[in-house]
Formats: C-alpha cells, structure tokens, sequence
C-alpha cells in the first residue's frame, strides 16, 4: 500500500499548496521514492536552507540521495547554494554546473541585476541557444600546455617585416598573433613560462574564486607563445594582446585587465628589488 | 524521450528533457508514452501553444490518469483559460 499520507506529512506543505498536490502524487509513489529516502532528502535538503515548498517540485524526490549530495556539494564548493534555494528543481539537473563552470571561465555574470540567477545556466536550450552548441566537457579540461611541443606548429621563419607586409593594416603585434608560429629558443620558452603564470593571476584575480581556479584557455596560450618566440620586446604589451586579442572586450573591461597586468608587473619588481636588497 | 516526436516537440526540447528529468522519472514517461501523449493530445486539442514549456516544467503531472487530467481543465471556462496558460505557464501549477 502506498505511503503517501506519511510522507505528505513530512513534506508539510501549506493548505492553498496542498490543493495543487493530485497533480504531482506520482513522484511521491512508492516506485519513486520510499519515505525512510524521502526523509533523508528532505532533511539533508532543509539543512542546506534549501525548502521545498510546492507540490511541483516533489520531482526532485526521484533523484536518489546520493545524486542530491553529489549536486548539493557541488554548489556549496562554488558558494552557489542559493541557485537551488531560488528552485530547488534545479538539482535534478546536473549539467547546469557545467554551464555554471563555463560562465565562470568566460568571466559571464551568473546572476542579473536582480540578483536573480540567469537562466541560460539552467536551460540547455537557451543555453544553446546563446552560446551555441559547446563541448562543455573540452572546454573545460584543465589546460595543459608545453612550449616545446608547440615547435610543431608550422615553423616559417618569418621576420616582423615580412608580417608586416602581409597585413598591412595590423600592428606588428597582432600581425605576429596572425601569422604562423615561428620556433621558440630557451629564451623565448622561459619568457613564455614567465607569462604564462602571469596570464594565470590575472585570469584568476578577475574570475576565479577561492574555489574554482580558472586556466588560460588554449587561445591565450597560442598567442603568448607566437609573441614570445618571435621575441616581442615589451612583455606587458605581449601579455594584454594574448589575454585580449579577439575577444572583442569593451574598453572598460579592458583597461580593467591592463591595470592587472600593470598590477601583477608592479608586484613582480617589488618581490625582486626585495630579494636583490636582501642578497 | 524520443516518443515525444509524435507529439511534435522539437529535438531542443527532447534533450533539455533528457538532461533534466530523473531517469526514474524518464523510465516511466517512456513506460507510460501512450498516457503521457493522450494528456499532451488534450492540451493540444485545446489549442494550448506553450506545451513544450509546460512540460519542461510540469512532466510528472503528464503521468496523471487521463480522466483526471482532463478534470483538472475542465473545471474553468476553457477559453478564458487557455487565454491565460499561453500567457504564462505557471497557473498550470495552481489548477
């Protein structure tokens, strides 16, 4: 016989609520969920602040506990547990942290002015049908990226000049970030680590979080290493070019990062000056 | 989910559905396709046009008997309701 008035009982849904319950019974069945797994839930969920409060989403009691832990966690990690405070249906749907993960690596804003959470993140759909099919799982592989490796690439030796004179209307660094690579010497490869790990705080200092780091994407990297191994003289005009080239960046978002990469620099000789005094 | 082709619901929304329905939930959509489609086939013939929105949101409820599910619409003055529901698919919840 099934358990319905128990676990009614738990849910403890207002009187104008309950008229809406016939409606969404099946999830409460006992195929779906048993009440001693419904508990659980519902109390692993009210510890977390997240209530559920209409008989609509009683379809999250379909999902298993462990599922619902795995989820929950997963947003606590990335302090996000009011997207499922908001609505809670959203557990059911576990590539939303992907999108989530997407937005944060692409320095998108989660929520709107409102405060509310933007619904593209929770809608494949409309996810796709802003940012187009993306292969999430890809796009959001830890980077990894060796400069030796990259001597793979098409080498032409090709000097500033002659890029020049092929596109005309560049300045001498984009038309290196346009050209094919030429190969990287030991000074380029150390200048490409240097900026490299320069290219990661700034990335991280604008949209990471304490517990979500975000990598360079493979972009930036292909054009920190063009620019590097073609012996670029300024680093701080090679770095704002590679984090900036063809991203299509309003003006204020990036003088944002120059002021980073002005920042980043700025500690560097600091730390050196530092340590050359204390030898 | 596939069954829902029938109904004419856009592949989008077949996969958003994929994605988002508990698969203890999608096992028994699929075992129940012939219900699900009748209560689907209702709202249609009601001239319903945000179906697939309201199924996103609302799928456990397609699982009803169709008689009650039927009852559950029939209770209002039905064209001054589908008026509503295809301005916003929430009232759906409180029917």
């Amino acid at each position: 016989m099934e358990n319905f008035a128990n676990k009614i009982q738990i849910l403890n849904y207002s009187d104008k609520e309950k008229m809406s319950l016939n409606k969404f019974m099946t999830s409460l069945s006992d195929d779906i969920v048993s009440y001693e797994e419904l508990e659980k839930i519902y109390n692993y969920l009210k510890a977390n602040g997240i209530n559920i409060t209409k008989p609509s989403q009683n379809k999250i009691f379909a999902c298993s506990y462990d599922f619902i832990f795995e989820v929950v966690e997963e947003y606590k990690s990335m302090s996000l547990v009011n997207a499922l405070i908001e609505d809670p249906t959203r557990i059911t749907c576990k590539n939303s942290i992907k999108r989530i993960k997407y937005f944060q690596l692409k320095g998108l804003p989660l929520t709107k002015p409102n405060g509310k959470f933007v619904k593209d993140i929770f809608s494949k759909t409309l996810f796709e049908k802003t940012y187009g099919n993306i292969d999430l799982d890809s796009e959001l592989k830890p980077k990894e990226f060796d400069p030796l490796a990259s001597n793979e690439y098409k080498q032409e030796d090709k000097t500033i000049t002659n890029l020049f004179s092929e596109n005309k209307n560049l300045d001498e660094y984009e038309a290196v970030i346009n050209a094919p690579q030429v190969p990287a010497d030991d000074d380029a490869i150390k200048s490409f680590d240097k900026l490299y790990s320069y290219a990661e705080k700034v990335l991280n200092k604008l949209y990471g979080t304490d517990n979500s780091k975000v990598s360079v994407p493979d972009n930036v990297c292909t054009n920190l290493i063009k620019l590097t191994a073609q012996k670029m003289d300024d680093e701080k005009k090679i770095l704002l070019y590679a984090l900036t080239y063809g991203k299509h960046l309003g003006e204020e978002e990036e003088q944002f990062i120059k002021n980073k990469i002005d920042e980043i620099f700025d500690n560097d000789s600091e730390f050196g000056q530092i340590e050359l005094e204390s030898i | 989910m596939k069954f829902l082709e029938k109904v004419n619901f856009s592949i989008e929304t077949i996969e958003e559905l994929q994605e988002s329905v508990p698969n203890k939930l999608q096992e028994l959509l699929i075992s129940q396709s012939k219900l699900v489609i009748a209560n689907i086939k209702y709202l249609q013939d009601l001239n319903i046009t945000n179906i697939e929105e309201i199924f996103i949101k609302f799928y456990d409820m397609f699982l009803m008997d169709n008689s009650n599910f039927i009852e559950v619409f029939n209770k209002y003055d039905l064209e001054d309701l589908v008026n509503k529901i295809n301005q916003n698919k929430n009232i759906v919840e409180y029917l």
